[in-house]
């Protein structure tokens, strides 16, 4: 039987894990760089400043140099802990940020404005180098919840609208692919839906239970996926598998996976808004990682964010 | 700042009518069961008279259970669905039920009780669920409600959704209530049905077509419910920060953000199925005793005001095309 407190020595429990993690990984393969395009928020330029303070980053702004200077001078972003590459415009920003951090194996990605779906439009466009064919991203909040384990993910949040059973699928590998960088040996999956059964007049649920046979039927033992399973039958003790296997321990989901970007947009601002967990969001999938906080996300949440990156990156280098 | 129990005031308002005229439940069982429990606790507080329809088996059951009340009780053998659904009709015609607990009845007996030309029967078209949280860190009751079906909202059922968000506030003696029409982010998405019909909504409130509503849509979770983020973001608007109800575009949302606030946040539920002029108290499979009291109190607070609505007149046909321009 395959067993998280056997292999428990890499596993992270916690967001100070996620933190301390970030910090050994920093030791081992020296700080990443974190680029911020267009000109911060406030509330970015803080995050950043934390990462920054802790060693974990050095970073480059990208953007117009005197606006950025004013936030940084503003919140007193010590003066040898970034730089500035100019760039007024905005498009042309996020397409400079995209060129430094490909060349660098030691980037990652923070957007910078409030807009997080304009600045996807410039990552995504034709002059854009960002997006390679097969690339599929995902945004993936990892939430600290010590009642009941320590960590668990959330996907996707923010990025894919309408998932299809294909993009189901992907989300769930790089949900799991982030999951094993965490120390999860076994991996539970939970496909949210309202009802726990599939029925015909529910496409969503349908859809849910195909991913689940295909999954479980691909073959590795220590992946199972459970679904379509209402929320509060996925975080039981014993909820996933729901049949006793002799291969996999039977635990709370370590992942959910959202039917739709209103559930899993809504499910983690929840989460985070007024159920007050700490979290640590990431989009997965692409060649840099990125850090992506939603507006209304404290700076702290920003730093656990950037030393996720970290550790993703880290790993993607390792590998 | 933590707040209060928002159901604390209709508990003690359900105990002060008992003092008065007592109202009386129905409930639809075919066997003894989480609903039946429930009842028997609000028979035992004097808060309500019940009456139970359903099999013959379960009748000396329900006698036994409620040998301590045998007053205020009435069992009603019929186990035809169909039929069951008429006499709740017939009841509720008559106003002899103030409210129903939904035990055994299927969603297709509950659409059939209230998709009638009756306005005895029915209060708005279209049916909704609804579920009213208080959680420790907002500082008022937070409604969530999306479509009854499975399917997701149309722009028809997110008028019908809206509506009962307005007479669930005014229930509950709020007079213009703050609605956000959820999303996942603050703008209409390119390829987002959804968010076209909140935009569609919006601007009929613009056009003052809807009043005595403040609306506002699309609006993601957090501008609707946190004011930190409606500073940091600059937003003004009526409803951002200090959301009253939320209307979601499929069940699944509403699903999950009440079960994430009720397994994460600490937040207690009551669930209502809105439809008729009575409400219909739903009871999750793992509820606990003090939800079947917040769900019968509240209901029971609601019912009278349900009983006497108008029902209104605003977007009786809408069309969203008309408005979108």
């Amino acid at each position: 039987m395959v067993n998280d407190m056997e292999t428990s020595d890499s596993l992270i429990r916690d967001i100070e894990g996620v933190l301390s993690a970030a910090d050994d990984a920093v030791a081992q393969f020296g700080s990443a760089q974190l680029i911020v395009a267009p000109d911060p928020s406030t509330r970015v330029a803080e995050g950043a400043r934390l990462a920054a303070e802790r060693g974990l980053v050095q970073v480059t702004f990208v953007g117009d140099k005197k606006k950025i200077t004013a936030e940084l001078q503003n919140i007193g972003f010590p003066r040898d802990r970034y730089k500035i590459v100019t760039v007024a415009d905005e498009h042309q920003a996020i397409l400079r940020a995209v060129n430094l951090g490909l060349k660098n194996k030691n980037s990652i990605f923070l957007p910078g404005g409030n807009s997080v779906p304009k600045f996807f439009q410039h990552l995504f466009s034709r002059d854009s180098a960002f997006l390679r064919r097969g690339d599929f991203l995902s945004l993936i909040g990892v939430m600290e919840y010590p009642e009941r384990g320590g960590l668990f993910l959330v996907s996707d949040v923010g990025l894919v609208p309408d998932p299809t059973v294909e993009q189901g699928i992907l989300i769930i590998n790089n949900a799991v692919s982030l999951a094993r960088i965490l120390g999860k040996q076994t991996v539970r999956v939970a496909l949210l839906a309202f009802e726990g059964e599939a029925t015909p007049s529910s496409p969503t649920t349908m859809a849910e239970r195909l991913i689940q046979k295909y999954l479980n039927e691909k073959g590795d033992p220590t992946i199972i996926v459970e679904g379509p399973i209402r929320l509060e039958h996925a975080i039981l003790d014993k909820a996933i598998p729901s049949k006793p296997s002799d291969l996999l321990e039977q635990g709370p989901a370590d992942i959910m996976v959202a039917s739709n970007i209103h559930v899993g947009n809504s499910m983690y601002k929840a989460m985070m808004t007024l159920c007050k967990m700490k979290s640590a969001p990431i989009v997965v999938g692409g060649r840099v990682p990125i850090a992506l906080p939603s507006s209304s996300e404290p700076a702290d949440n920003i730093l656990n964010s950037i030393a996720l990156s970290v550790i993703v990156r880290h790993s993607q280098r390792s590998r | 700042m933590e707040s209060a129990d928002h159901f604390a005031a209709f508990v003690q308002a359900a105990g002060e009518s008992s003092r008065t005229r007592v109202p009386t439940i129905a409930v639809v069982a075919n066997r003894w069961n989480r609903y039946l429990d429930a009842a028997l606790g609000a028979v035992a507080k004097g808060w309500v008279n019940l009456r139970v329809i359903g099999q013959d088996a379960l009748h000396q059951e329900c006698t036994q259970r409620f040998s301590n009340h045998p007053s205020k009780f009435e069992f009603f053998s019929i186990s035809n669905p169909r039929k069951q659904t008429d006499q709740l009709r017939r009841w509720c015609a008559a106003s002899e039920i103030n409210t129903i607990l939904q035990g055994d009845l299927t969603d297709t007996q509950i659409s059939r009780m209230f998709t009638s030309a009756d306005p005895c029967a029915t209060l708005e078209e279209g049916i909704a669920r609804a579920c009213i949280l208080s959680i420790p860190t907002y500082p008022k009751p937070l409604t969530i409600i999306g479509p009854f079906g499975p399917e997701k909202t149309t722009f028809d059922t997110m008028v019908h959704q809206m509506k009962y968000g307005f007479h669930l506030m005014n229930g509950f003696n709020v007079d213009k209530p703050k609605v956000a029409l959820l999303s996942a982010m603050d703008k209409v998405g390119i390829d987002d049905l959804h968010t076209y019909n909140c935009r569609c909504l919006l601007s009929m409130v613009k056009l003052e077509q809807i009043p005595n509503l403040h609306l506002e849509g699309p609006l993601s979770f957090d501008t609707a419910v946190d004011p930190g983020t409606v500073e940091h973001l600059g937003w003004k608007g009526p409803v951002a920060g200090q959301a009253d109800v939320l209307v979601v575009d499929s069940r699944q949302t509403r699903s999950v953000i009440a079960l994430t606030l009720t397994e994460f946040g600490k937040a207690k539920a009551v669930r209502i199925i809105l439809g008729g002029r009575l409400p219909v108290v739903i009871l999750n499979d793992g509820s606990q005793a003090v939800d079947g009291q917040n769900g019968i109190a509240t209901a029971l607070s609601l019912s009278s005001y349900m009983k006497n609505a108008e029902p209104l007149d605003w977007l009786t046909h809408p069309e969203p095309i008309d408005y979108a321009w």
